[in-house]
Formats: C-alpha cells, structure tokens, sequence
C-alpha cells in the first residue's frame, strides 16, 4: 500500500491501474498481460510525476520532507554502511530511542554514524518519539563525538526531525543546555564533520547536530526555524496559511544554498526520495564520499578553522558590513561607507563650523 | 421575599459581568495602577522608582528593566561606554510586504536603538567590564542577524580587551522572519562565547532576568556555557519550549513553578538567585574572587599590618 500526497491524485489513479493491469488474476478474469498499454500507462506516469514535481511550491516541498515512505536515517544507514555498531545511552541518565549511533564502515574507512529516526509505521515511531530528540539523545551524541574525535574518526549526521522534544521531564533535564553544548562541541571537533538533512530540520533539534564542517541536503528536504504551520499560527492565527508561511520563511535546499547556509544540495529522483531509493542511495554516497575526500587531507587546526569561518561568514555580506579578511577573527571590518558615516558623526561639530564659514565667505565676496 | 432576593442577585451579577471590561494595552500602559500580588491594585509609583528598581515592595516580583537602567543601575549613571555593534541587512530572507522592515522601525523609534542587543563597557570598582543586555520590548528581544552580531562583537571586544563579559539575558528566542539566517545564529553565538572562554582566561557571568526561552536560553545563554549562571527571583522564567507548547505536547496540568528561577534552581541549572538590589554587589564579590583582586577593606588591614610590624620592630 503506497501512500499519497494530496496534489497527486492523477498520479495514483495511473498507478492503481497499472497494478492492475501487472496482476493477470484479479477478478475480471483477465489471462493475458497486455504489455503495450502497461508501457503506455508507465510513461504517462512518468511524464505526470515530471510534471508535478518539476515545479513544487515551498508547501508541497514540506509534505514531500514529511512523507511516510521517505527513507529514514534507518535504512541510509543499514544501505550505506558495512559493519554497524550500535552504540546507545548517555551514560548520566537514559537512552533515546530517536537517534541512531554507532561506529561503522564507509568504503573501508571508520565512521561515526548519528542519525535521527522518526520510524516507518506507527508502532516504531511512537517507540522512537517521531524524531524528537530527548535530552539524553544530545548527551548521547557528544560522548560519542568526543569518542571519535579521539580516535580521529569522521563523523556523519543524517537529520530528520521535527524539533527537540518539548515536554515536562526534557525541560527540567535541561533540554537548551543539551543543545547549546552539542553545538559548542561539535565546533570543537578536529574530525570532518558531514551533514547531510535528509527530511524536516526543525529548528534548534537541527541545528544542534548541523554545525558542520559540510552541510548537505536533499533537494525536496526543508530547514527552518519553525514549522510553517507553526509561523502561520504566530503570525496570522491562523494554521491553514501554511503556503506563505512556508514560501516567506524561505525553508528548501535553493533558497537555502543562495543564502550561503548549506554547501551542497543533492539531487532527489523525480516524484521524490520515496519512489526511487537505490537512485538517492547512489546519490548520497557519491556526496558523502566527495565531501569526506575534500576534508580528508585537512589538518587538525585547519578543520577547526574552516569550520569556525565558514559559519562565521554566514549572514556577514551585503549591507554597511564586508567580509572580514582576517580568517578567524570574530569582529566584523565595517565598510568604506560605513567608516565616511562614522567619520562624519565624530565631527560633526567641526563640519558645521566649517560649513558656516564658507557660507559667510561666499555671502562676503559677493557683496563687497 | 426568597425570589425577589435571587432576581435581585442575578440582576446584579449580569450588571457586573457588563461592566468588566477588560482595560486595552494602551489604558493599562497609561494607568497609574497596575494589580501585582495582593487583592487590590498596587500604585506604579511604589515599584516603578530608583529605589525600587521595578521590584515589587511586597512580593518581590521583578518587572523588566530596559538595558540602558541596566546599565545606569551597574556602572553607574553613564559611566559607561555604549559600543557601535555591526549592521547587517534587515531582511536577508526578503520577507514578503516589507512586514519585518516595518516592525523594526516601530522597534527602534520605541527603543532608540538599531537591534535588541545592547553592548556597553565601563569600570565597576576598578575592573573592566564589556556586558551586553538585551531589550525585550525590541520584538520580543527575537535573536535577528545584527542583535546576533552584536552578541558577537560583545565577546570579540572582550577577548581584545582581555575583560570579563556580564550578560543580562532574556528574550524569546530567534526571530521568525529570519528563520533560516537566524538560525545559524545559535551555531554563531555559540562559537563567539566559547572562544572568547579558551583564549581570554576571563570569566563570563550570566544572568537570567524576566523571560528566558528558545535559542537563547539554547546557545550562549546556556546554563552550562557561562561559568557563573545567577538569576532574578519572581518573575524570572528559564526554558527551551514554552509553556503553552509543552501543555498541548504532554496534555497535562502543569505545575505552578514550572520553568520559574527558583525551580531552576532546584533542578540544578542556575548558580543562585539574587534579588536585583543586591546582585551588583554580589557580581563584583564574584568577579574578584575570580581574578584575584583584592578588596580595598583588605588593603587596609594589610597596611595595619605593616603598621604593626613597624611598630614592634
């Protein structure tokens, strides 16, 4: 049983039929399976899956990052990698179920898989919180990144979670303290770090395990603040302008990659991850495997460094400011505009009187 | 007489519940009343003065303080330096209908000041002291691209000058019409704070006043990234979610003292919490126990030793 999204009601017509058509003994009686109009309907799926998915609104690129069959961090990591090791607990208080971790094999090297999982079907993911993490899922990550990075192993993230877990116990835990030290790790790392968004990013539950050296994302996968309903509920009370919450707040991979915070956008088959998953698979191991190469030569303080400048950079150009030229300083060089407007206010005094001098002047040659 | 008696009451009531109206923003604003703790109205002169602080006499409920009494209150009445902060682009995301452009100019004609974030330096008691403090009436004191900035080039002052950082925190988060930009801002701050700890030496002391929340209270306001967390008592509220969302999460009643300073407290997140009259005082106490300065009444007793030991030689 496929599941379908609501802008694809044509497509799901097609491809019941098709179904149909593939099985010669439903009950029509059917003994022969006409191969001609099997091809006929297979390409007009294809050409409606083009169609719809050629030109998705922000809002449609949401249900897509939210879409049951999307693949999870589960089955990247079961396909991606040889020799998994679950490792779990925070070693202070629990085990969250909602991220994965272990040590594993990418192409013959060592790797540090961490992995938010929201669950394939209801069972599993209410087991796994929806992917959202705990307190505890936070302490449990920086153990094991502070493990790899001692050993100078590569770290991979997948994200895919609707934000951090908002209850009771995980407040009085110190839900934000997790996260801020997360945060304050991970920028201390001296091992590449990858992420890769391959679902929703939910604000600080996200952001919290993608301050990476390279952050990558899936093409029909979003990143923001908030959730669009959330937005429109905030700003306008009303949960059903979902559509311009989400084109306003700019969440998916272009809009993203203009605005300089993600490095790399992968790209998605036609009709999403879901529909052709050895496609994605190929896709996201020739990234990861790019990215790691890239870094791979890097030395300790460099790695710590270009991550710092990286992030450092973000939201920097444009306006009175330019870009530090200075690699890892934290200040920011105010522009040529900028300092004329400072110099101005300074003497201000100075320039009045000087103003008024000429003035008199001029007045006191044209008449004398 | 029973049922005139209860017609009577029931007139009465429908009378009354016509006559509560609720007073708008702006009457509240412009009332000499406000209603705090006890039954009746409490005069706003009584909590609103210089001795006072906006504290209330009877119950010790703090009510917010703009960064510039702040200020005012620590280093003195301006003995101190505000500092130009960095100026990014408004709206980096091109929020649609110029809604956030609009929002930030009546932001900044009510504050009289570009961003949410404050930075100012000044000597209290000898020492050096770069501080920032954010304003709540900014927005909501929302985390945009310059407040974060701002925050930044606090720490970068502070590593340059080799003083220590005191913040005054509160706010609701990181600012929606930015999302993605502002975002990456808790990853920015985070960085900013930490390297200002390893390469100063110099202590950074937090402090959480009226309404803590969101990325604020998960990036450089974190309990654990400051070495000394202190807070206001009553009226002081520390948390990641905020309440209303934590109420549809879980379905359930929650406690009166959820997310208050002095649960806080008891749930290990916060140092101590110091009534706003003395807190200054015990800053300082702090500050010079971490670096080492010595107090003048030392400094005294020291010179009576020496006086002593004069004297018996």
């Amino acid at each position: 049983m496929r599941n379908y999204l609501n802008f694809e009601d044509k497509i799901k017509n097609l491809e019941n039929e098709l179904d149909k058509l593939k099985d010669p003994y439903n009950n029509e009686g059917l003994s022969e399976v006409d191969t001609n109009k099997i091809s006929k309907i297979q390409s007009e799926i294809d050409e409606k899956l083009k169609e719809v998915y050629s030109d998705l609104n922000p809002w449609q690129i949401t249900l897509v990052a939210r879409h049951e069959d999307r693949p999870k961090s589960k089955f990247f990591i079961d396909n991606l990698f040889e020799e998994f090791i679950p490792l779990s607990g925070d070693r202070f208080y629990g085990e969250d179920k909602s991220v994965i971790s272990g040590f594993a094999k990418f192409e013959g090297n060592s790797i540090l898989v961490i992995g938010q999982e929201k669950g394939d079907d209801l069972d599993s993911r209410i087991k796994r919180n929806f992917g959202m993490m705990r307190p505890e899922g936070y302490r449990k990550t920086i153990r094991l990144m502070r493990l790899a990075d001692k050993f100078k192993i590569p770290i991979i993230f997948f994200i895919d979670t609707p934000g951090a877990y908002p209850g009771v116990g995980a407040e009085e835990r110190g839900q934000a303290e997790a996260i801020a030290k997360t945060i304050e790790c991970s920028m201390e790392l001296g091992v590449p770090t990858i992420s890769v968004i391959i679902g929703e990013g939910g604000s600080g539950g996200a952001v919290a395990l993608s301050s990476s050296s390279k952050v990558l994302m899936l093409s029909n996968a979003i990143y923001s603040v908030i959730s669009p309903e959330g937005c429109a509920t905030i700003l306008w009370r009303d949960p059903t302008k979902t559509l311009e919450a989400a084109k306003a707040m700019k969440l998916s991979a272009k809009d993203l990659l203009n605005l300089g915070v993600i490095d790399e956008i992968i790209t998605e088959p036609v009709g999403g991850a879901h529909r052709d998953r050895d496609f994605i698979l190929k896709n996201i191991k020739n990234s990861i495997f790019k990215n790691l190469n890239d870094l791979k030569d890097l030395s300790r303080d460099e790695i710590i460094n270009q991550r710092k400048k990286k992030f450092l950079s973000i939201g920097r150009s444009g306006g009175f400011v330019t870009q530090s030229t200075d690699e890892n300083s934290l200040s920011m060089k105010t522009s040529f505009f900028m300092d004329i407007k400072k110099r101005i206010y300074t003497f201000k005094k100075e320039l009045i009187i000087f103003g008024f001098l000429a003035f008199i002047f001029v007045i006191l040659y044209y008449f004398l | 007489m029973n049922w005139i008696s209860k017609i009577l009451k029931v007139g009465e009531k429908i009378k009354t519940n016509i006559q509560k109206k609720f007073p708008t923003k702006k009457q509240q604003s412009e009332s000499k009343w406000i209603s705090c703790c006890s039954e009746y109205p409490n005069l706003k002169s009584e909590i609103f003065n210089e001795e006072q602080l906006n504290t209330c006499p009877r119950c010790d409920r703090h009510y917010p303080f703009t960064p510039r009494e702040r200020f005012n209150h620590f280093f003195g009445k301006n003995n101190y330096e505000i500092l130009d902060t960095p100026r990014p682009p408004d709206n980096p995301i091109d929020w649609p209908d110029k809604i956030y452009e609009k929002k930030l100019k009546k932001a900044r004609e009510l504050t009289g000041h570009h961003c949410a974030v404050m930075v100012a330096q000044g000597k209290r008691d000898g020492i050096k002291i770069t501080s920032f403090a954010i304003d709540s009436r900014f927005i909501g004191g929302s985390i945009n691209n310059s407040s974060g900035e701002a925050i930044v080039s606090c720490f970068a002052k502070a590593l340059e000058d080799k003083t220590p950082v005191l913040g005054w925190s509160e706010g609701g988060g990181q600012a929606m019409y930015q999302s993605g930009i502002a975002l990456q801002f808790m990853v920015k701050t985070v960085l900013a704070a930490n390297t200002f700890k390893k390469e100063s030496g110099q202590p950074y002391i937090n402090i959480y006043t009226n309404k803590v929340y969101g990325g604020i209270t998960a990036s450089f306001a974190a309990p654990s990234l400051s070495d000394i967390a202190f807070s206001e008592p009553k009226g002081t509220m520390i948390g990641f979610a905020g309440q209303a969302i934590v109420r549809n999460q879980t379905r359930e009643e929650l406690n009166s003292d959820f997310q208050t300073s002095s649960r806080m407290l008891e749930v290990g997140f916060v140092d101590a919490i110091f009534h706003r009259k003395e807190i200054n005082d015990k800053i300082m106490n702090i500050l010079k126990i971490l670096l080492h300065k010595k107090n003048n009444e030392f400094e005294a007793t020291d010179n009576n030793t020496k006086i002593r030991e004069k004297i018996s030689a």
